[in-house]
């Protein structure tokens, strides 16, 4: 008994001395907490750019990952609800407006004014107008991703003899009649190859290709609009690749892929053109005897051209201690060096200009004609910026949607009908 | 003499719940500071608004009003988790007794029957929804492949709204070797001398069953209707992998705890989440209440009618 008093008072003496100690410096404590999501290559730049940081200013960085979506918010909310905030926050173009709209992060325009080598103009206007509400620019950007990019299996087209696409093709034309030229059926009229198949159906950029948009207004959206006559069709058009032309997996056919990703099945052979964004390059450059390559999606009947995008970067908390540190962190992770590391990874297209237009993205490996991602930026369509947004998304357009891929329903009859639920729901005010 | 013995008793029982309490103290120290304290802060937090971050807001029954006058996927989630209840519950206590029955048998393979029926118990619930979305696949699933040798054209299961529901029913069905083990215990315990005494009066195997097997089953019947019904009502692991978090197709299977996950998680309204928390509980409260209330005219205890 005797003994194990003296341990613990020896214990108790020991963390009380740490306190004390530790309570009474004045100065900025020489730790940073960074929260992030990503996959093996971007685990290894951030290890990489984390690591020259603390070797550079002696300060330790402690580097927190969590699978991306609901559990990265659910770990970051937690911690922040918990008083535990972290002083960087890895988001993207959707979440970070939850997290501004709480008053969660710092202004980033002052930092970036006074940075010796970053400037606002060295990334595209596109993403830095993003990440700005209220003249308040919460984020600094790291990557911006297009989804406009088509993959196509060259090996396929040449056994079809169809010619590989260019980027002036349009959906009701061009894109369609190879789809059907590349779409098999065995002796039994099952289908044994597909045309095409999106990541998930991507219908938003038939819609903003047709001329359709989710709100009146992507930055203060005051109405949902997406019954008008260009979305039904865009979303009918969808629709009907799968349900009328077969030649896009419907969800049943999915599912009967045995677990197969969308992805799983460009790669295997199973479909001929896969739409997605220039994410998915790292994982096809990996397979051999594989030809590919990449083409820009193809444009609407009227000839618009326009599509959804993603992109992230990273914002400073507003709890942070050491703001100005947090700072120099960021500037590491989506300044010059960590960009030009993650263009070379395939796996993003840098939000920095420069980068973007170097011999670090536009390398030698494949896809050739991976540059379709800058040209590409200036026709980006933002979800709208609202907290609510995902939401909307998840509880009403995509349960209600499933009717329309299921072929149940008509978007037309779909879209009339919920058009009014959303606007009474979230937009009367 | 008889004094001492006494004392001795006392120090003895004394002792034994000084290490009774001893051992279960974990327990209720991990109930009061982890359960405890969430479970009367989301009681509080259902009357209030929520995101997390900023300050809670204090909205009186907003949250209940809005649940039951316009929340139109509150309803379905309940009515899809009442579904699967109803189905799921009887066919499962009916099944899991059969298959007790059957592992109650003298076989030589009995054994080893009862280890394979048992396994799917112990096997993690999200590697179990994987092997199920294979079972199910359309095309060339165990169950639509078995429905072509019959001639019959199998739904689409999973991407069908009217066919999710009863796939997650027929799914659980696999979770029937968990009671079986109960069950199993049940009939072991049932005294030989019943079934003799029966014999003597020669009764056959029907009657034995029916005026000894099931009167005397009914109280662990009982005892698992309970726990059946209170985890029907919180089903989640299953949809959730199956569908990604979303109750497709339609939110067809978007079940209550689900639709709970979903606006704690993905819409971030923690007060709305928790007043859904409360009505659920209120539900499974109800429901047990009524159990209790109606047990006394079918649960034998020891053969005699509880009144």
């Amino acid at each position: 008994m005797k003994k194990f008093l003296v341990i613990f008072l020896a214990v108790a003496a020991i963390i009380a001395t740490i306190v004390v100690f530790h309570g009474c410096s004045n100065e900025p404590p020489k730790k940073l907490r960074l929260m992030y999501w990503g996959d093996v290559q971007e685990i290894k730049i951030i290890t990489e750019m984390v690591a020259k940081f603390e070797k550079d200013t002696g300060i330790t960085v402690s580097a927190e990952r969590a699978p991306s979506g609901p559990p990265y918010m659910e770990k970051v909310l937690t911690q922040l609800a918990g008083g535990n905030a972290p002083d960087v926050l890895f988001v993207e173009v959707n979440n970070f407006k939850s997290f501004a709209d709480k008053g969660v992060l710092e202004d980033l325009a002052p930092y970036i004014a006074t940075d010796p080598e970053l400037k606002m103009k060295d990334f595209y206007p596109e993403i830095i107008d993003r990440f700005t509400v209220d003249n308040k620019l919460y984020v600094l950007p790291r990557d911006i991703a297009p989804i406009c990019v088509v993959y196509y299996n060259k090996k396929m087209f040449d056994k079809a003899g169809v010619k590989y696409p260019t980027d002036d093709w349009s959906w009701p034309d061009g894109f369609l009649k190879i789809a059907k030229k590349l779409t098999k059926k065995d002796a039994n009229g099952r289908i044994t190859q597909y045309g095409f198949v999106d990541d998930w159906p991507i219908w938003e950029a038939f819609m903003y290709s047709n001329g359709g948009a989710m709100v009146d207004n992507v930055k203060k959206p005051t109405k949902c609009v997406l019954d008008s006559k260009e979305t039904i069709d865009a979303v009918q058009f969808r629709a009907d690749l799968a349900n009328k032309y077969n030649v896009c997996p419907s969800p049943s056919q999915l599912t009967s892929m045995g677990g197969m990703g969308t992805a799983d099945m460009f790669t295997s052979g199973k479909v001929a053109m896969f739409f997605s964004g220039i994410w998915k390059t790292p994982m096809f450059r990996d397979i051999k005897n594989f030809k590919w390559d990449v083409v820009m999606f193809p444009k609407g009947p009227k000839g618009k051209r326009a599509f959804p995008t993603g992109g992230s970067g990273y914002a400073v908390t507003k709890m942070s201690k050491n703001k100005k540190m947090a700072w120099k962190l960021i500037t590491y992770l989506a300044g010059k060096v960590g960009q030009e590391k993650l263009a070379q990874t395939g796996l993003a297209q840098p939000a920095m200009m420069s980068v973007a237009e170097s011999k670090y993205f536009l390398d030698s490996q494949p896809p050739k004609h991976k540059d379709i991602v800058l040209k590409g930026v200036k026709y980006v369509v933002f979800v709208p910026l609202m907290s609510e947004w995902e939401e909307i998304n998840v509880g009403t357009i995509a349960p209600r949607y499933d009717k329309i891929w299921n072929g149940k329903e008509t978007a037309e009859k779909v879209i009339k009908e919920m058009v009014p639920d959303i606007n009474e729901e979230y937009f009367k005010k | 003499m008889a004094d001492k013995v006494l004392k001795a008793k006392m120090k003895m029982s004394t002792h034994e719940a000084l290490w009774g309490y001893t051992f279960i103290t974990p327990w209720i120290l991990g109930m009061i500071f982890f359960v405890g304290g969430p479970i009367i802060a989301s009681f509080v937090l259902a009357f209030f608004d929520w995101d997390l971050i900023s300050p809670a807001k204090f909205v009186g029954l907003k949250n209940f009003a809005f649940m039951f006058t316009r929340d139109p996927r509150f309803l379905k989630s309940l009515w899809n988790t009442i579904y699967f209840t109803i189905f799921s519950v009887p066919l499962g206590i009916v099944g899991s007794v059969i298959v007790a029955l059957l592992m109650n048998q003298k076989w030589k393979t009995v054994r080893g029957l009862r280890t394979i029926y048992y396994l799917p118990s112990v096997t993690a619930g999200v590697a179990s929804s994987i092997i199920w979305m294979m079972i199910f696949n359309p095309d060339f699933g165990l169950i639509n492949s078995g429905l072509a040798l019959l001639g019959i054209q199998g739904p689409k299961w999973l991407s069908s709204e009217l066919w999710a529901k009863p796939a997650f029913i027929i799914m659980s069905l696999w979770g029937v070797g968990g009671n079986m083990i109960i069950y199993l215990a049940g009939l072991q315990g049932i005294p030989r001398q019943l079934y003799e005494a029966a014999e003597i009066d020669g009764a056959g195997m029907w009657d034995k069953f029916k005026f000894i097997t099931i009167p005397m089953l009914t109280p662990i019947i009982f005892f698992n209707l309970i726990l059946s019904i209170v985890g029907s009502f919180q089903v989640f692991t299953q949809a959730y992998v199956m569908t990604g978090g979303q109750g497709s197709p339609a939110d067809s299977t978007l079940f209550y705890v689900l639709y709970l996950y979903q606006v704690a998680f993905k819409f971030h309204k923690m007060g709305y989440a928790a007043a859904l928390a409360l009505i659920l509980f209120v539900i499974i409260l109800v429901c047990t209440m009524l159990q209790f209330r109606f047990a006394g005219g079918w649960v034998h205890y020891e053969g005699e009618l509880k009144k």
